[in-house]
């Protein structure tokens, strides 16, 4: 089941009506209505990932269960003050979810990279690889339930007693299947409390679903659209310009999809009265690689800052092993999205972006503003640009999935020819064009926050919701979802 | 809560505005564009084949006549029978005197048809035959209310382009360009099925085709059936059924007292540089098949 499906509607508005009748049901004590509601909500959230595919349910349940069981024994343990066996449960959780992670994800990856190795130093190795589907939301569920175990290791949260608690915090089914990637000690305390379920939390909710759904099927969907046609044929069949657009479009399709389903499980929760973390804040507006990370898929670069660079030790080490620790952190990142060398890569070209930032900012070739100090703006805009250009090169690598062929179309970006390919209709491109422009305006007005009366906001989301029906294109899965 | 309550309350009127407003101009425009609301002489109708060859403003310019272009792309003898029922059902039909009726060797072909063609007649779900006929063809009942409840749901791109160019009174042929015959040779030699459709005369079409022929001879109203050109290479590839289509075609006009048939293939189809591709003209293939129904129009007088 899908955000931007007719089934979802009805889903959620069920979903919705029994927390609220159950929120207000005055017969039952407040203990009571949680235990209740969090019922529902695990049975829903359950169904709403079965909907996929039934049979992955079991591997949620079996991920589950073993970060329960490591949890209540690291806390027996630490009690105990045998903080040995404590960190042995905390290891057989990480490789017991990581292992889940690498059996489905990465299992053939590791085996075709075998083979093209021994192939390359003339052995012929011939290994099977096997036949099984990728869990969709796999990435997402797995690294959830493993902040909770981390988290009760680390002593930032009491271990939970009812394993209905932990069910549904690891499938809580606005997160589950693209994020963002909880927190135990955000969400936790929140499943564990009476909703807050409220008018305004419903319009707050309401706002950034229809925003989300804005972003995912009138912008991500319609680029998608143009976009796969250009990269389907051979890449020498189109211009240099048509090439150079396509690259650009593709770092807002990204953007619009991810941060559109961000933003719709961010409206789900707050209309259940959950307050979900930001996945996304306006990273093509960031001015440095840095910041840019900061800005983008915050759930997941926070999760690796905190469970992996800060346990290497972070920036308190020598340099040399400062330089490793980033990289180490980059390239995970990288190899988190996918099985392929391309997302690796990716991941790579990022931590070279960023330390040759970070290091040119402290050489004497730093010119901090390339205009004059007083045109502030300007100096912004071209750092905004420069990190924009960057990062789209770097997506090529990330949507083309092949290091070679990505290297190709880059060079492709010079051969000169200029007519632009307009794709199977050039009223419907060049709507999707115009509707782009719109959403950057939009996304401006929120960046900079600006507030308009409630009339004119509320005729603003309408005209959105008309967006939607007429121009939005629908049923197309996420981007996400495959990692 | 007053203030969250009077939010929703501005956000629906804004939006059952917007939905019913919208609707209303883009549906204005998809009537004018094809020329539904209007009391015309002569009525187009057919696919892209006859779209394409023909220009509405130099016909009417020069025949003197109001035209009435109703040709959608990919609509096939079934759709056509309902755009013809919609045109005759509706007040503007007293004035109708020819109906031309765009025809080809893979009119009757049942294969490759979509059948979710009845969704390009969403817009028109205010019509009691056309909502009828999206109702029968619906899949889910859900999308079908989802449809008639909010006119914003009926119109693809293709519907909202027709829409604008019908404000504007843009009836141009934008296909510009020449076929790539050497590419297309190839293609047809091998064998691709986009490139080489079958010919095929399904009876159960064919009865559709002569009823609606029937409704449209009943009201005394002639018929025209064009057959507008495509390339000779896709013509000669199934050569038997293609004559037996032509000469079906032939029969039927000559059998039937209110029923022609006009045939530009013989004279154009070799023409190579009319064609925007196998089967569609470009602007200079329509000006020329254009002109060749004006005096065809002319003379019938």
């Amino acid at each position: 089941m899908i955000f931007n499906s007719n089934t979802f509607f009805f889903f959620f508005l069920l979903v919705f009506l029994l927390c609220l009748l159950i929120n207000n049901a005055t017969i039952f004590d407040e203990k009571r209505r949680v235990q209740l509601r969090n019922g529902i909500l695990l049975i829903a959230s359950y169904y709403f990932y079965a909907f996929l595919k039934w049979e992955f349910v079991f591997l949620l349940l079996a991920t589950t269960a073993v970060n329960y069981v490591c949890s209540l024994k690291i806390d027996s343990k630490k009690k105990a003050g045998q903080l040995f066996f404590a960190k042995l449960w905390m290891w057989i959780a990480v490789a017991f979810s990581i292992g889940l992670l690498v059996y489905f994800k990465y299992v053939n990856f590791f085996i075709d990279s075998i083979q093209e190795a021994f192939s390359m130093l003339g052995i012929g190795l011939k290994m099977n690889f096997i036949q099984i589907a990728l869990p969709v939301g796999i990435s997402f569920f797995t690294f959830q339930a493993l902040t909770y175990t981390l988290d009760v290791y680390k002593g930032k949260i009491e271990v939970r007693k009812s394993f209905m608690d932990v069910a549904l915090f690891v499938s809580f089914f606005p997160t589950i299947l693209s994020g963002p990637i909880e927190r135990a000690r955000n969400l936790m305390p929140q499943l564990e409390q009476a909703s807050k379920i409220s008018w305004k939390n419903v319009i707050t909710g309401g706002k950034l679903f229809l925003w989300g759904l804005f972003k995912k099927v009138v912008i991500a969907d319609r680029l998608a659209n143009y976009i796969n046609i250009v990269y389907m044929g051979s890449i020498t069949d189109h211009s240099s310009i048509t090439l150079i657009i396509t690259a650009v479009l593709y770092s807002f399709q990204i953007y619009a999809d991810f941060s559109g389903y961000s933003d719709m499980a961010i409206g789900i929760g707050k209309i259940l009265g959950f307050d979900l973390m930001k996945n996304f804040n306006y990273p093509y507006f960031s001015t440095s690689i840095k910041e840019f990370w900061k800005r983008w898929h915050i759930s997941l670069t926070s999760w690796f800052t905190e469970y992996v660079y800060i346990p290497l030790g972070g920036n308190r080490v020598k340099q040399s092993r400062w330089i490793l620790n980033i990289s180490t952190v980059f390239l995970l990142s990288g190899l988190w999205h996918g099985a392929n060398w391309s997302f690796i890569f990716w991941g790579i070209l990022h931590a070279v972006y960023y330390l040759v930032e970070f290091y040119y900012k402290k050489s004497e070739l730093y010119i901090k503003n390339l205009f004059r100090k007083k045109y502030v703006k300007l100096n912004q805009l071209f750092s905004m640009v420069i990190v924009f250009i960057l990062v789209t090169i770097a997506w090529i690598y990330f949507r083309i999935e092949n290091i070679g062929k990505a290297s190709d179309l880059i060079t492709y970006f010079f051969s000169g020819k200029k007519e632009f390919y307009w794709g199977m209709s050039s009223f419907t491109t060049g709507m999707t064009i115009f509707l782009l422009f719109l959403f950057l305006i939009l996304d401006w007005i929120k960046y900079k926050n600006i507030k308009f009366n409630s009339i004119i906001n509320a005729a603003g989301y309408a005209f959105l919701l008309a967006l939607i029906l007429l121009v939005g294109v629908s049923d197309v899965g996420f981007v996400y979802f495959q990692f | 809560m007053k203030k969250q309550i009077n939010y929703i309350v501005f956000f629906i009127i804004f939006f059952l505005l917007l939905n019913f407003v919208g609707g209303k101009i883009l549906l204005a425009g998809i009537d004018r564009f094809y020329g539904l609301k209007q009391y015309s002489e002569l009525l187009l109708i057919g696919h892209s084949h006859l779209m394409l060859a023909t220009d509405k403003k130099a016909l009417e310019k020069e025949t003197g006549k109001k035209i009435s272009k109703y040709t959608r792309e990919g609509v096939n003898v079934v759709d056509r029978y309902y755009m013809v029922e919609q045109y005759l059902n509706s007040k503007y039909s007293d004035s109708l005197k020819v109906v031309f009726y765009g025809v080809d060797q893979f009119t009757f072909t049942s294969s490759g048809l979509s059948d979710n063609s009845y969704k390009l007649f969403y817009p028109f779900m205010g019509d009691s035959i056309m909502d009828e006929f999206v109702k029968r063809n619906e899949k889910n009942e859900g999308d079908y209310y989802k449809h008639k409840w909010l006119p914003l749901t009926r119109y693809s791109d293709v519907l909202i382009n027709a829409s604008l160019r019908g404000w504007r009174n843009d009836f141009s042929n934008y296909k510009n360009g020449t076929i790539d015959m050497d590419s297309y040779r190839e293609r047809i030699k091998n064998n691709e099925k986009q490139f080489n459709r079958d010919i095929e005369m399904n009876p159960d079409l064919m009865a559709i085709f002569e009823e609606t022929i029937d409704r449209i001879t009943q009201k005394n109203i002639q018929v025209v059936l064009v057959n507008t050109p495509l390339v000779d290479v896709l013509n000669n590839a199934g050569s038997e059924n293609y004559r037996e289509m032509i000469d079906f075609y032939k029969n039927y006009a000559l059998t039937h007292e209110l029923v022609d048939y006009w045939d530009f293939n013989p004279e154009y189809s070799s023409d190579y540089s009319i064609f925007h591709d196998p089967i569609h003209l470009n602007p200079k293939g329509q000006k020329i098949i254009t002109s060749e129904i004006i005096t065809r129009i002319n003379n019938m007088n």
